[in-house]
C-alpha cells in the first residue's frame, strides 16, 4: 500500500485561474519518469492529525516529460490539501509525490476524441492534447468553466485547437447542451469526461438516452489506494499488541514489529498472507477471498483490508 | 491421440435484441442466415432499418467486395449510436465484426447470432494458412499437407480456429475423424 | 558471480548447449512445494535481487546470450513472423527500448553502454558487435523495426500488451522459444482469450485475480512469476509452428536416457509498466536443465519427482508430457527416499 515516494522541488508557481494554482516540479536526484497522458500523481502532505495524498493529473506535454506539471483548484470545504497546496507551497519547497499511475489513458485507436472538461477537470486533458496531435488524431474539446474562478489555459487552448475548442463560461451564462455536443457524432467517437460528479452524470445519462454504448463514455476514477483510519492489532499467540498507522499495511506493521507473515504479491490477489481473526469487523479490500469467506468476518488479507473499527484480534 | 481440453476462450452466442435508442439498425447477414433477423428487422423496417445480405456463391470466407464496399459505405456514414446485428456462419460474424471495429465500432455495439453451422474457419499453425468450411477433425492443410486436429482456441482477429498437427508425435498414427460440434 | 556469455552452442540438430556448475547452481527451481498447483504466484521484482542470482537485474543475462542469440537469428531466418508489432504499438516499442537499453547499460556494463544527448541516442553491445546511433522514438532510424531491433539483442522472448477497457492485449511480441504458443495466432487476443486452452485454471478464477493485479501495476513496480515444463532435448524453439520438427522427440524417450534427455524447462516471467504507452512488457525469459544435471541437486530431485507424481492429468496433458511422464516419475524415484 504504500509506495515509495519520489522528493521533488517545486520550480515554480503559477496561478492559471483566480482558484487553479499550478506547480511544476522537477525531480531532486536523477530524473523524473516518462509518463503517458491521463497519468496522475498523488502530493503526499502533512495532515492535521495524518498524511493527507491528494491525486492530481499532470498537466504537462508528456514529450517533456522530465518535469511535471499539476494544477490544484482551491476547494471551498477543503479538509486541508487544496489549502496546504495553496497556502503553504512555495517556489524551492520540497514535496513527495508518487510514481505516476494512469487510470485514464486515452483510446489510441479511437477515431475521435471527444473532450469534456469542468473546472480544474481541464488537467488531464493537457496532457492528452499534445500526444494525440502528435498522432494526428481528430480531438474536441467542450470546456465549462466559470470565468473569474476556473478557466485555466484557455489561450494555450486556443492556439492547439482553434475551432475545435467550445468554450461554456456559466459566469457569462452559457450553458453547454450536451445533447447537442453528443448528436451527429460518427462511429469511433469517444467522450472523455473530467470534472465535478454533476457533469459526469449529466453526460453520462445523455449519452445514454441518446443510444451511446456505455463503452465509449470514459471518465477519470481516482482509485488509488486509499488511506485508511488508525487501528490497534492484537495478537493473540504472541501475546503482542500493535498500532496500525493510517499510512501503512496491517502486514506492513507486522512487519514492522517482527511478526513473519507469508506474504507474496502483496496485493490481495495471491492468498498467501491469509490470516485467522479472532475478533473485530474486518474492512475487505482484497481480490482473493469469496462472499462467504468475507461475510464470516474470520479472515483477513493483510497486506490489503484493514479493521472496519478500531481494533482487530488475530490469530498470530 | 491427443484429448482436446475444453477451451474457456471458444466464442459463445446469445440470439440478438433489438436496442431500441440506436441511431441506425444495420442487419449483415449471408443469405440462408436471415431467419435469424427478420423479427428483429420487421420491428424497425419502418425507421430507415438496412439490411445487407451475402450472396451465395462467393468464395467461401471472403467477403464479396461489393458486401465489403457497400458495408463500408454505410458505416462511414453511420452514427456512433448504430447497432449491428450479424448473423450467418461462424467466420462470415467475424469478417463483418473485424470490419466494423476498423471503422470505429466496439464491440458492445454489435450482436452476432449463434452461427447457422458447426463448419469452421481453420488456421495451420504450421503454415499460417487458412482454410473454409472445415467440418471435421482432423483435417488435411491445403497449405503444407499436414494432417491437424482441429482445437476450439479460437482468435477473434482471424475469425479461425488454431490446427495443429495431431500425429507430429507419431507419424504413424491414424486418428480418427471427428465431426465438429 | 556473473555469468560470461560462452561460445555459441546449439538448441536443435547437434544439442550441443551444456550448463556450467555456475549455470545449474543459479537455475530458478519453481516448487516451492512437493505438489504443483496452479496459483496468482505473482511477486515484487525488487532489484537489485540476490547477488549472483537470476533475479539479481530486471532482465538476465548469462552464459548463454550468445548462444540464444545465434537461436532466434535462425527461427528469425525461417519465419519472420515470429515478429510481429501492430502499428499502434510503435509507442510502446519505444517505452521497451529504452528501459532495456538502460537496464541492461546500468547492470552489464562491461558489454553494453548507452549515452543519450536529447533524443539522439547511441547504443553499443560489444557481445554482438553492434553500435547504432538513432533518434530516440522515429522508427525511420533504426535499422530493424523497433520489436525486433531490441529482441535480437535480449534473451527470452518478449510480448507488449497494449492495456485498454481494464484488459491487456497482445498486440506485440518476439517469439522465437515459446512453450508451445503461436504470437501469429494470439496476436490481438485479451487476456482471457489466450489463456483460453490453460486447464483449471479459469474454474479457480486464478485469471480474473492476475488481470486485476495486472492491470494496476504502476510504472517503476515490476512484478515476476515462474512457470514451468519439461521439455525433451535442450530444444529452446518448442513453437507450435516448428512442432512437426520436435514431436518426436517425446516419444524418444527411453528408461535410459531420461536424465540426458527431459529437462526442466522454467520461464521467468517479469511484468513492466512502461511509462510512455501505458503498455504492460512481459518478458520471458527461458532456462534448461537436463534431469542429470538437476538431480545433483538432492532437494531439487526429491521435490522434481514428487511434483510429477502427484501432477493431475490435465496439467500432464496440457503440458504434452503424456508420453514420458511414467519414465521419467520412475527414473526419478531413486532420489526420493520416501519412494
Amino acid at each position: 500500500m504504500s509506495i515509495d515516494s519520489i522528493p521533488v522541488r517545486v520550480m515554480a508557481i503559477e496561478q492559471v485561474a483566480p482558484l487553479i494554482r499550478e506547480f511544476k516540479l522537477e525531480a531532486i536526484e536523477g530524473r523524473l519518469p516518462a509518463f503517458s497522458p491521463g497519468s496522475h500523481v498523488q502530493v503526499i502532505m502533512p495532515g492535521a492529525s495524518r498524511e493527507i495524498r491528494n491525486a492530481y493529473s499532470l498537466c504537462g506535454d508528456p514529450a517533456t516529460p522530465r518535469r511535471y506539471s499539476i494544477a490544484v483548484r482551491l476547494q471551498d470545504a477543503s479538509r486541508g490539501g487544496s489549502s496546504f497546496m495553496h497556502g503553504q507551497v512555495n517556489v524551492g519547497d520540497q514535496l513527495a509525490i508518487t510514481p505516476p499511475a494512469n487510470l485514464f489513458a486515452p483510446v489510441m485507436a479511437a477515431r475521435k476524441h471527444l473532450l469534456i472538461a469542468g473546472g480544474v477537470g481541464i488537467t488531464p486533458f493537457m496532457s492528452y492534447i499534445p500526444e494525440l496531435q502528435r498522432q494526428g488524431a481528430k480531438v474536441e474539446l467542450h470546456y465549462l468553466y466559470r470565468g473569474g474562478q476556473t478557466g485555466a489555459y484557455l489561450d494555450q487552448l486556443q492556439q492547439q485547437l482553434g475551432s475545435a475548442l467550445h468554450c461554456y463560461d456559466s459566469g457569462q451564462g452559457n450553458k453547454c447542451d450536451l445533447t447537442a455536443v453528443l448528436s451527429g457524432q460518427g462511429p469511433g467517437t469517444h467522450v472523455y469526461i473530467c470534472g465535478p460528479e454533476s457533469l459526469i452524470e449529466g453526460v453520462r445519462s445523455t449519452a445514454a438516452a441518446l443510444g451511446w454504448p456505455d463503452s465509449l463514455i470514459h471518465f477519470e476514477a481516482f482509485a488509488a489506494p486509499e488511506p485508511g483510519e488508525p487501528f490497534k492489532a492484537q495478537l493473540t499467540r504472541s501475546g503482542k499488541t500493535l498500532d496500525v498507522a493510517a499510512d501503512e499495511s496491517l502486514l506492513e506493521a507486522l512487519e514492522r514489529e517482527g511478526v513473519k507473515v507469508p506474504n507474496l504479491c502483496r496485493g490481495g490477489v495471491c492468498g498467501q498472507c491469509r490470516t485467522a481473526v479472532l475478533e473485530g469487523d474486518v474492512e475487505h479490500r482484497d481480490d482473493f477471498l469469496s462472499n462467504d469467506e468475507r461475510s464470516s468476518g474470520s479472515c483477513i488479507m493483510p497486506c490489503v483490508s484493514r479493521a472496519a473499527g478500531k481494533h482487530l484480534t488475530l490469530d498470530l | 491421440m491427443q484429448i482436446d481440453p475444453s477451451i474457456k476462450s471458444r466464442p459463445t452466442y446469445t440470439p440478438p435484441e433489438l436496442v431500441a435508442t440506436a441511431g441506425l439498425q444495420l442487419f449483415v447477414s449471408e443469405s440462408d442466415a436471415g431467419h435469424l433477423l427478420e423479427p428483429l428487422y420487421r420491428q424497425c423496417a419502418e425507421s430507415g432499418a438496412q439490411w445487407l445480405v451475402a450472396e451465395p456463391g462467393n468464395a467461401p470466407g471472403t467477403l464479396a467486395d461489393s458486401l465489403s464496399g457497400y458495408l463500408q459505405r454505410i458505416l462511414n456514414d453511420a452514427p456512433v449510436t448504430t447497432r449491428l446485428y450479424v448473423a450467418g456462419s461462424e467466420s462470415f460474424l467475424w469478417d463483418i465484426r473485424n470490419q466494423a471495429l476498423l471503422a470505429g465500432l466496439v464491440d458492445e455495439q454489435i450482436q452476432l447470432a449463434p452461427p447457422v453451422s458447426a463448419a469452421r474457419r481453420l488456421f495451420c499453425t504450421h503454415c499460417y494458412t487458412l482454410m473454409e468450411g472445415v467440418t471435421a477433425s482432423p483435417h488435411t492443410c491445403t497449405g503444407c499437407g499436414r494432417l491437424l486436429l482441429v482445437r476450439d482456441h479460437f482468435a477473434r482477429l482471424h475469425g479461425a480456429y488454431v490446427g495443429v498437427q495431431i500425429n507430429a508425435e507419431d507419424p504413424d498414427e491414424q486418428p480418427e475423424q471427428e465431426v465438429l460440434q | 558471480m556473473r555469468m560470461s556469455p560462452k561460445p555459441v552452442q546449439t538448441f536443435r540438430d547437434d544439442f550441443t548447449y551444456s550448463n556450467s556448475p555456475g549455470a545449474v547452481a543459479r537455475f530458478p527451481f519453481p516448487f516451492p512445494e512437493d505438489e504443483y498447483r496452479y496459483s496468482v504466484n505473482i511477486e515484487p521484482h525488487v532489484t537489485p535481487g540476490p547477488e549472483g542470482s537470476v533475479f539479481e537485474y530486471l532482465l538476465d543475462i548469462d552464459e548463454h546470450y550468445l548462444s540464444e542469440m545465434a537461436e532466434r537469428a535462425i527461427v528469425l531466418e525461417e519465419n519472420p513472423k515470429r515478429c510481429l508489432a501492430m502499428p499502434h504499438m510503435d509507442l510502446a516499442c519505444w517505452d521497451m527500448i529504452e528501459r532495456c537499453m538502460t537496464s541492461l547499460a546500468a547492470d552489464y556494463p562491461e558489454h553494453f553502454s548507452l549515452q543519450v544527448d536529447g533524443d539522439q541516442w547511441t547504443w553499443e553491445n560489444r557481445l554482438l558487435n553492434i553500435k547504432d546511433s538513432f533518434t530516440f522514438g522515429d522508427s525511420s532510424t533504426l535499422p530493424l523495426p523497433p520489436m525486433e531491433y531490441m529482441g535480437r539483442q535480449v534473451q527470452g522472448d518478449f510480448a507488449l500488451m497494449d492495456q485498454r477497457d481494464g484488459d491487456l492485449f497482445l498486440d506485440a511480441g518476439i517469439v522465437t522459444c515459446p512453450a508451445d504458443w503461436s504470437l501469429a495466432f494470439d496476436a490481438g487476443m485479451s487476456f482471457s482469450e489466450w489463456h483460453g486452452p490453460v486447464p483449471l485454471a479459469h474454474e479457480m478464477g486464478v485469471f480474473e485475480r492476475a488481470l486485476k493485479y495486472l492491470t494496476a501495476i504502476p510504472v517503476g513496480r515490476p512484478v515476476r512469476r515462474l512457470n514451468w515444463t519439461l521439455t525433451v532435448n535442450a530444444r529452446m524453439d518448442t513453437s507450435p509452428e516448428t512442432y512437426p520438427n520436435w514431436g518426436t522427440d517425446r516419444a524418444s524417450v527411453t528408461a535410459d536416457n531420461v536424465g540426458e534427455k527431459v529437462h526442466l524447462r522454467v520461464e521467468l516471467q517479469v511484468l513492466d509498466r512502461m511509462p510512455r504507452s501505458n503498455a504492460l512488457m512481459f518478458s520471458i525469459r527461458t532456462f534448461l536443465i537436463s534431469f542429470d544435471d538437476l538431480v545433483t541437486n538432492p532437494d531439487w530431485a526429491r521435490r522434481m519427482h514428487r511434483v510429477l507424481k502427484t501432477l493431475p492429468p490435465e496439467l500432464i496433458e496440457y503440458k504434452g508430457l503424456g508420453r514420458y511422464h511414467d519414465l521419467a516419475v520412475e527414473w526419478l524415484s531413486r532420489f526420493d527416499p520416501a519412494n
